[in-house]
């Protein structure tokens, strides 16, 4: 669906890369998480693939489509969900979204309909001037949504939103993904990256260190540890274990021999583990 | 296209609605015509009016008589009465006054001015004596007074005072405020984002830009029509008026949205409204005080505005103004479209 291929970007024209030969393809249905800290190339990279930024040096193709004269066609095909909530705060919820679906010429969603996926429904005749950032951030993403993408660009989807919406906001991604829609998400939130990406990349400095499936990298990275929780006298301690090593293996089966486990889980790296260890620093 | 269009179209007009432009602009309008019809008199002339009284029957009095209807001609305020103490009666009247006696002493016709003693004395002198040649040159039977600047002068003077300051307010509100509108706008959703928005939909830049002009355009036909028909009433050229309207509008707002262009927000760029604002103004002066029109005053693009909205308004038979002024904003909003959309996709990838 997407092909970069030696891509660079300079804002000052000269050598200073704000990123610096990247390239990566995604493929139909995919969800590609595009993971960095702020700074790294992330959101330059979005924008030259959305078109909001001139394609300097490398080969960008969006559903074959070169992205150096974008067309129509490409437009119609594309949504974009900005991190920022840039919206008409004169106008309405609704009237938002009304105004946008005719700016398409391919078959729209219904607005209301959108307005409700992401609860907004009771605010639909409210100016979205007086939303609060959650609220806006949702009428971003419904606004994303109104043509159908088949590619949609997902900026920090999450961002400032309480777990039941972020939640709801997770199931819509899914569904989307089901019916055939391809996701570039870019964040630097690892958990949502862990939970909805098929593969991830991680950016840094400008230039691409990985591209992997979360579930590889943690079986690549991550240690094979155990966390128990276990009970002392009257009070519990905790320990974390490894499974590969002897001694560890041991003082597990004397636990249990012991009886006096409370919990205990298998350990795994997190992404931002694998950021840091990769990268050399952490993803805020 | 014509949906996309459409859109941004209705999105604008709602937008401006909501934002109060729509009863700025009628407000403007409503305050121009309060000032036009109540507040701003109709004759404001410091030129004081003459009341005459002829005490001659020589040989030269036809003669009088007539250099006599040539002066009210420059100054339609010169008034014969029937007797000597007519004259001291309408002075006391009116401030500002004088008097004229004309009386026959040696058999030659003799002339006595009458002053109320607080007069201007450089306008007094200039109306003294240019009665004075009048009926010199009239007397000698010399010269032949050449009329052609005089009558052009008297059919400006005809125009109310009132009245003649029309054009100056169709051209201030009804074309200039879209300047300032357009720019207000367009730093509104640069402060909101929506521009990033549009652009990554199949909106087109000239689209977003046409529907903006044409809002402006909208804002200064209502505040024309409200303007002129509540001042001139029907017997107007409406069709040339709203022609010149929609041309000086569209170039407003062009010159509007190439500003904004250059800048992020409204305090950026309250310098340059301000400068620009004080260069489209001097044309002002030039149009009540015709003397005062060098040649850069004539390059602004508001000295022929002025000039042609005044003819459309009380023609004088100078078409051509009206032909040239149209033919140049014509052509300047072709290209300064052109350099508007220029504009705002270098600035769009900059930003």
């Amino acid at each position: 669906m997407i092909k970069v291929k030696n891509l660079y970007h300079s804002y000052t024209n000269d050598r200073a890369y704000a990123v610096e030969d990247i390239s990566f393809d995604i493929g139909k249905g995919e969800i590609f998480g595009f993971l960095g800290p702020s700074g790294a190339g992330k959101s330059t990279t979005q924008k030259i693939l959305i078109g909001l930024l001139p394609l300097q040096k490398g080969d960008v193709s969006i559903a074959g489509m070169d992205i150096r004269k974008p067309t129509e066609e490409m437009f119609n095909l594309i949504g974009v969900s900005f991190e920022q909530p840039n919206l008409y705060k004169k106008l309405t919820g609704l009237e938002n979204l009304e105004f946008y679906r005719k700016m398409f010429s391919v078959p729209t969603e219904d607005p209301m309909k959108l307005l409700k996926m992401v609860g907004l429904e009771q605010a639909a005749k409210k100016r979205a001037g007086g939303y609060s950032k959650g609220m806006m951030q949702r009428l971003v993403f419904a606004r994303s949504m109104l043509n159908t993408p088949k590619m949609w660009f997902l900026d920090e989807p999450t961002s400032g939103l309480d777990p039941t919406t972020a939640s709801n906001i997770k199931e819509i991604i899914w569904q989307k993904r089901k019916e055939g829609a391809t996701i570039f998400l870019t964040t630097h939130n690892m958990h949502i990256a862990d939970e909805l990406c098929d593969r991830v990349a991680f950016i840094h400095d400008g230039r691409i260190e990985l591209i992997d499936s979360p579930r590889n990298l943690k079986l690549q990275y991550g240690e094979k540890m155990v966390q128990v929780e276990h009970r002392m006298g009257e009070t519990f301690k905790k320990e974390y274990l490894s499974i590969l090593e002897e001694k560890d293996r041991q003082r597990l089966n004397h636990l249990i021999n012991q009886g006096t486990i409370e919990t205990m889980h298998s350990q795994e790296a997190t992404l931002e583990e694998i950021f840091i260890k990769v990268t050399g620093r952490g993803l805020k | 296209m014509f949906q996309r269009y459409g859109g941004l179209l209705t999105k604008d007009i709602v937008t401006a609605f909501r934002n109060y432009f729509f009863l700025i602009v009628l407000g403007v309008a409503l305050l121009f015509v309060g000032l036009t019809n109540f507040l701003i008199p109709k004759e404001l002339s410091i030129k004081p009016a003459v009341y005459y009284y002829v005490d001659y029957d020589g040989g030269l009095e036809s003669v009088i008589d007539e250099a006599i209807l040539q002066s009210q001609e420059k100054h339609s305020k010169i008034q014969r009465v029937e007797a000597i103490e007519d004259i001291a009666k309408n002075m006391e009247s009116n401030f500002n006054s004088l008097g004229m006696v004309i009386k026959e002493e040696n058999n030659q016709p003799h002339i006595q001015f009458i002053l109320q003693g607080h007069e201007n004395e450089k306008l007094r002198n200039t109306l003294i004596l240019s009665m004075k040649d009048d009926l010199r040159s009239r007397m000698q039977q010399k010269i032949e007074i050449e009329r052609i600047f005089l009558n052009k002068d008297i059919e400006v003077e005809r125009i109310p005072f009132n009245l003649g300051m029309i054009p100056i307010f169709i051209v201030m509100e009804s074309m200039l405020l879209g300047f300032f509108l357009i720019a207000a706008l367009v730093f509104m959703e640069k402060d909101e984002g929506t521009i990033r928005a549009y652009l990554v939909s199949p909106g087109k830049i000239p689209e977003y830009l046409m529907a903006k002009i044409t809002l402006m355009v909208l804002l200064g036909c209502i505040s024309a029509i409200t303007l002129v028909s509540l001042t001139l009433g029907t017997g107007v050229d409406y069709i040339g008026m709203l022609a010149l309207v929609i041309l000086g509008s569209i170039a407003a707002a062009i010159g509007g949205l190439i500003l904004a262009s250059f800048f992020q927000n409204i305090s950026q760029a309250s310098i340059w409204i301000i400068v620009i604002g004080i260069v489209l103004s001097l044309p002002f002066m030039s149009y009540y005080m015709p003397s005062f029109a060098p040649r850069f005053v004539k390059l602004i693009p508001t000295y022929s505005l002025l000039f042609t909205a005044r003819e459309i308004l009380f023609p004088t038979g100078s078409r051509e103004i009206i032909y040239w002024t149209s033919l140049g904003l014509m052509i300047f909003n072709v290209i300064g479209y052109m350099a508007a959309v220029a504009a705002y996709r270098f600035s769009v990838k900059r930003d």
